[in-house]
């Protein structure tokens, strides 16, 4: 059934030109880091280290966590819609498969996007005229600040959910995401959500911070399984409102 | 016309739209307070245009984006209902575009003061010396203010034309990183992007010792000619806006 729930919510996505919006706003940080980098060249002598602190500074700190609340806030739009809450309710599936159904949708935009952000980044590497590839370390953090996003998808599928609007959402993304970048230059990146997608892309950092792997596992695993659980609660015990 | 006005704050009504601005500047408070404590200036003199400058580089990320939401919450009534095609037979379209522009100006216009008042709150719980001049205070007002006016009018021309808000978002973020990146980067093409102007209408500068780390802020003359081509953008972009929602109408045919 979660894969027939799969299919359906894939149906819903079509012609919504979501596509658009993810190939295009990563293009921005990858320009702009790479302009940056050839401006500083005096003082970034690691390479491809100092191009990965200049393309993730801003796209981790500010944008990441708002394109995976856009993609989510959309795939619950269709629902929010008209009377599809009745729809939605009286189909003959768990909310259970619903909810994970839309979860692993977002999950696989978290990787995609992290793929998308590492091929503009070698990209932006040849350009700017780095030699060989980036050393494989870098391309780990990226799909580990995938493993973040997962856990901002998960918040956002369930903010959402709650809530009507499709802007209100994706604000709440960008707030928790500025918020998360202090918190992570404090050093409790781990205790938020949203700061977890920056500590696992080592983001404006050329040497790799994240002491503790078991922690940054402990608190995704942990966030995941919180947030998935109010997910399938609230669409089990509340009452929609159509 | 009064009529009008009221029936476009009869649709707010108990959509909590006030919500979205409030916790953008409750969250502005907090970011300043933070910053506050790492900040390291030359002279107890300097607080206030440290205070006008970080304002103006955290306006540059969050007010594009709270522009999105807001236009696409504003714009929500009509675009979820499909009830455009509806209005269009009650209320003269120009009207009813500029009602809708109205009503985002006075949400952003109550932001820009509130802004004022929390500065101002701001520099007496930490005991800045001194005051804002009257010319800090215009600048603050175009810089914030007019520019603000500016990226609104685009989100809600992009919100009203938009019936999927994926489209005004998406620019509100491209935005917030544009604008972000021109308070780094100078290029003159951000003279053609409506968000760098919250840094091109900068009337503060700073120097960074590198040795010392501590930053000393002077006030810096406002480029005229950024100013003079947003005062003629503004207008014409309203003209033009409105013209297009009279011709184009979505869903009017």
């Amino acid at each position: 059934m979660l894969t027939v729930c799969m299919k359906t919510e894939q149906k819903k996505l079509k012609h919504s030109h979501l596509w658009l919006v993810f190939a295009g706003i990563p293009l921005l940080p990858t320009v702009l880091g790479g302009g940056n980098y050839l401006n500083n060249l005096e003082m970034l002598k690691s390479g491809w280290y100092s191009l990965w602190t200049q393309h993730s500074l801003f796209y981790a700190s500010f944008f990441y966590g708002p394109l995976i609340a856009i993609y989510c806030s959309y795939i619950w739009r269709v629902e929010h819609l008209n009377y599809n809450w009745n729809s939605l309710m009286t189909m003959p599936t768990s909310e259970r498969d619903i909810f994970l159904a839309k979860l692993l949708m977002s999950l696989r935009c978290t990787v995609a996007l992290q793929l998308w952000v590492g091929v503009l980044f070698i990209l932006s590497g040849k350009i700017v005229g780095l030699p060989g590839l980036p050393p494989g370390e870098i391309l780990f953090w990226l799909l580990r600040g995938s493993l973040g996003g997962m856990v901002t998808a998960a918040l956002q599928l369930v903010l959402s959910m709650m809530i009507r609007s499709f802007a209100v959402p994706v604000a709440m993304a960008l707030l928790g995401s500025v918020a998360g970048f202090l918190m992570s230059s404090k050093g409790m990146g781990m205790l938020w959500p949203y700061a977890l997608m920056m500590e696992g892309m080592n983001a404006n950092k050329s040497t790799d911070v994240l002491s503790n792997p078991v922690g940054f596992g402990a608190a995704i695993c942990g966030f995941l399984i919180l947030f998935t659980s109010i997910g399938v609660c609230y669409l089990k015990y509340k009452d929609v409102h159509a | 016309m009064l009529g009008e006005w009221k029936t476009e704050w009869m649709k707010v009504r108990r959509r909590k739209i006030a919500l979205v601005p409030a916790a953008f500047l409750l969250f502005t408070f907090l970011w300043l307070s933070w910053a506050v404590r790492s900040s390291h200036m030359e002279s107890e003199e300097d607080s206030w245009m440290w205070l006008l400058m970080c304002l103006g580089l955290v306006n540059t990320i969050l007010i594009p984006a709270m522009s999105a939401m807001l236009a696409s919450r504003l714009c929500d009534a009509e675009l979820k209902g499909n009830t455009l095609k509806l209005l269009c037979t009650m209320e003269e379209k120009g009207r009813l575009f500029d009602m809708k522009l109205l009503t985002g100006a006075s949400y952003m216009g109550v932001y820009v003061a509130a802004e004022l008042v929390m500065m101002a709150a701001f520099g007496r719980m930490h005991n800045f010396a001194g005051g804002i001049t009257l010319r800090q205070l215009v600048c603050f007002l175009l810089q914030s203010g007019l520019v603000s006016m500016g990226v609104l009018l685009l989100q809600m021309l992009l919100s009203l034309f938009s019936a999927n808000q994926i489209l005004p978002l998406a620019v509100g973020l491209a935005g917030s990183f544009l604008g972000l990146f021109s308070w780094f980067i100078r290029l003159p093409f951000w003279r053609a992007v409506v968000w760098a102007y919250y840094n091109l209408l900068g009337y503060i500068g700073q120097n960074w010792d590198e040795s010392s780390r501590i930053v000393s802020y002077y006030e810096v003359p406002l480029d005229r000619w950024a100013l003079i081509t947003l005062l003629a953008a503004l207008p014409a972009g309203y003209i033009l806006g409105r013209q297009l929602f009279i011709h184009r109408t979505p869903g009017c045919g």
